[in-house]
């Protein structure tokens, strides 16, 4: 009889002598995996010090935190949707959107507090309702369905902003995005936030655990008598919330709403999610390989850009990054 | 379906409803309301009564590009030509170098009297060029752009207008200190302003840090500029001045001056300004922005196509385009928007 081990089960003792060697080989793969690159990082970010003197530099190593925060909560919502066998094009475009929401809303005469709850339901529901419906009820491929809306929420924020950048002045906004509490500025701040509770939802509950179910096997999961329709859409809708939410931030940020924000994030937060360990194919991954795929490409962009390498070979470096990061990833689970 | 579905549903159709109902014109309680767009009046009594002419535009939206296409229409509607207004576009409405040929064709298919493009390349538009040449078309372009034979170019003053910047900038922050550039997507016309500003920062006694060339906005956003400036703020703790290419990158940096906590005393040019900017300039956030006048393009151009097709014999005629005006915290209440220079008219893009 073959025996059956779970995806994060201890790979047991291998007794090479060496005990340090002997407990990280006894760590589920998952959690092996994301302490090599972990170290990976640590060792990146270490050996740059000496060269790039910003990397020694707390406040701008708080802001560059600050800065890719948006980014890390859309990151983490992606997660779901991968998680349980998809991909959201559409994040960036949810994200630019919002502002233009915040536009709308700000110039009707909207509270902050209105403002910001319309926001996050519209963008949730852009996610839950409009993806999972589609996805799910009408059978559509979850490409097709994100690449539409990829391509239908940038134009009509150019309708929304009659294609210009618009200056949008809400305090609220500009608190949540540049005020600091503690001596931490709040961007980081929120995406704790974020991340403490998709934790808590992704680990500690019924939903977290029927989401790794549904990307394991989505048949399986259907047979065990899982709502798998229910849990897409609010995979879907998670998603698209943390991009309302990463939206909230960026207008704060920069104090205007434009016509081009946003696009071109849904790639770099992939990027990380994939670069964290989480699989395409869906059942495995956590969010704080996502966390951890995100402070490699920070660290990595900033350690290229402030060493004066030539901008044109940066994206160029950091695709290669994730192609050798996914290959290694691959090439040790075959 | 379940209730929560269905509020779901009504809550976005609440919302998408709201968005529609907001127009073109948008609602933001801090913008000023956007003067009437009129439809085009064009004189049949004029010198170029039944004539066509096309432009090939950039974007819709574009304010530089609008303000153009605004200026041609207002001279040429007045000698009785019509204006027809066509972008370079795709299906995905995204700007595309391939489109403004297939733009030349179309025009040359409908014998339309003159064409005038904004090309974004010279040499994509090289074949369309070439078309309408041999079908006997006058062609006019924006810019200066070597290897092109054309009728005519209206040649822009990027040079100059990096430099008066530069200098003026300089001026605000006393003459002394460091300096950078916040550059862009290597264009001609960037270059050339880039160069410009490089020449005025030095002219007017800063000393220029950091290298323009490997601080490119590329994604040409407010985000993209966003990180570059920080990047720039990170590597010159002491720099007292800052002139970005575009609107945009003025909102990027001045958000990373704020993030970074030296917005009091790094002073931010941009070297094209639109209304976005003005209010910056009015918070001070932004210390000069300098206005193009694009109208004035559009009019200065509309006078080289007038001349052609009165009977003058052009061949690769250039004419320099007026310099804009650099407006500062001291004299921006003097200024007006572009379609309060002139009247804007609804634009015909078919034919």
């Amino acid at each position: 009889m073959t025996a059956v081990t779970a995806p994060d089960a201890p790979a047991g003792p291998s007794g090479s002598g060496n005990p340090v060697l002997d407990r990280v080989r006894a760590l589920p793969p998952t959690m092996r995996q994301q302490t090599l690159f972990g170290l990976i990082l640590l060792a990146m970010f270490v050996g740059s010090m000496p060269f790039v003197a910003q990397m020694r530099d707390a406040d701008y190593l708080m802001l560059q935190l600050a800065t890719y925060s948006a980014v890390l909560v859309m990151a983490l919502g992606q997660t779901f949707v991968v998680l349980q066998v998809g991909f959201d094009l559409s994040t960036g475009a949810v994200q630019g959107f919002t502002g233009g929401l915040v536009y709308l809303l700000v110039g009707r005469g909207f509270t902050d507090g209105l403002m910001i709850v319309g926001c996050l339901v519209a963008a949730t529901a852009i996610g839950a309702v409009v993806h999972g419906l589609l996805i799910t009820r009408a059978r559509m491929n979850y490409f097709i369905v994100t690449l539409a809306t990829y391509t239908i929420l940038p134009s009509l924020l150019r309708v929304i902003l009659d294609g210009a950048s618009k200056p949008v002045h809400s305090p609220a906004l500009d608190t949540l995005a540049n005020g600091e509490v503690l001596g931490i500025r709040t961007p980081i701040i929120v995406a704790a936030v974020v991340f403490a509770v998709l934790w808590v939802v992704l680990n500690r509950t019924v939903f977290g655990r029927n989401v790794y179910a549904v990307g394991s096997n989505r048949e399986a999961a259907r047979l065990a008598g899982l709502p798998v329709t229910a849990i897409t859409m609010a995979c879907y809708g998670i998603c698209s919330l943390c991009a309302g939410i990463a939206g909230l931030l960026l207008l704060g940020n920069l104090g205007a709403a434009d016509p081009s924000a946003g696009i071109g994030n849904e790639f770099f937060a992939l990027t990380a999610v994939l670069l964290g360990g989480t699989r395409f194919s869906g059942g495995q991954g956590s969010l704080f390989g996502t966390l951890l795929g995100i402070l490699f490409l920070v660290v990595l962009a900033n350690i290229l850009l402030l060493s004066g390498m030539p901008q044109f070979w940066i994206g160029a470096v950091q695709g290669v990054v994730l192609l050798v990061a996914v290959g290694i990833d691959r090439a040790r689970r075959d | 379906m379940n209730r929560p579905l269905l509020l779901a549903l009504a809550t976005s159709a609440t919302l998408a409803i709201t968005a529609c109902s907001s127009g073109t014109t948008g609602s933001s309680g801090s913008d000023a309301p956007a003067p009437e767009v009129k439809a085009a009046q064009i004189d049949a009594s004029g010198p170029l009564a039944g004539k066509t002419v096309t432009y090939i535009d950039g974007m819709p939206g574009n304010a530089l590009m609008e303000g153009i296409a605004q200026g041609l229409a207002t001279e040429l509607n007045a000698q009785g030509a019509k204006l027809v207004d066509v972008y370079q576009t795709n299906a995905q409405n995204q700007l595309d170098l391939a489109v403004a040929n297939q733009r030349i064709q179309e025009a040359i298919a409908q014998k339309v009297d003159a064409i005038v493009a904004f090309p974004l390349d010279a040499n994509a538009i090289r074949p369309g060029v070439e078309a309408a040449k041999k079908a006997g078309i006058p062609l006019f372009i924006f810019q200066d752009l070597g290897g092109l034979d054309v009728t005519g170019k209206l040649a822009f003053p990027d040079q100059q207008r990096g430099r008066d910047t530069g200098e003026a900038l300089a001026e605000i922050v006393g003459g002394d200190g460091e300096a950078t550039v916040l550059s862009g997507i290597p264009t001609d016309n960037i270059e050339d302003a880039v160069a410009g500003a490089v020449e005025g920062l030095k002219a007017g006694g800063l000393d220029v840090v950091g290298d323009p060339a490997n601080q490119r906005n590329l994604k040409d956003d407010a985000p993209g500029a966003q990180q570059i400036a920080q990047g720039i703020f990170a590597q010159h703790p002491d720099l007292d001045a800052l002139v970005v290419y575009n609107s945009a990158s003025a909102t990027g940096a001045i958000a990373a001056a704020k993030q970074a906590g030296v917005l009091d005393h790094v002073k931010i040019a941009t070297m094209a300004g639109e209304d976005a900017n003005i209010a910056q300039l009015e918070s001070g956030e932004l210390a000069l922005s300098y206005d193009f006048g694009g109208t004035n393009y559009g009019k200065e151009m509309a006078g080289l196509v007038a001349r052609a097709l009165k009977g003058e014999k052009l061949a690769n005629e250039v004419v320099e385009a007026p310099l804009g005006e650099i407006f500062t915290q001291d004299n921006v209440g003097d200024f007006v928007p572009w379609p309060e220079r002139i009247q804007y008219v609804e634009l015909p893009h078919t034919y």
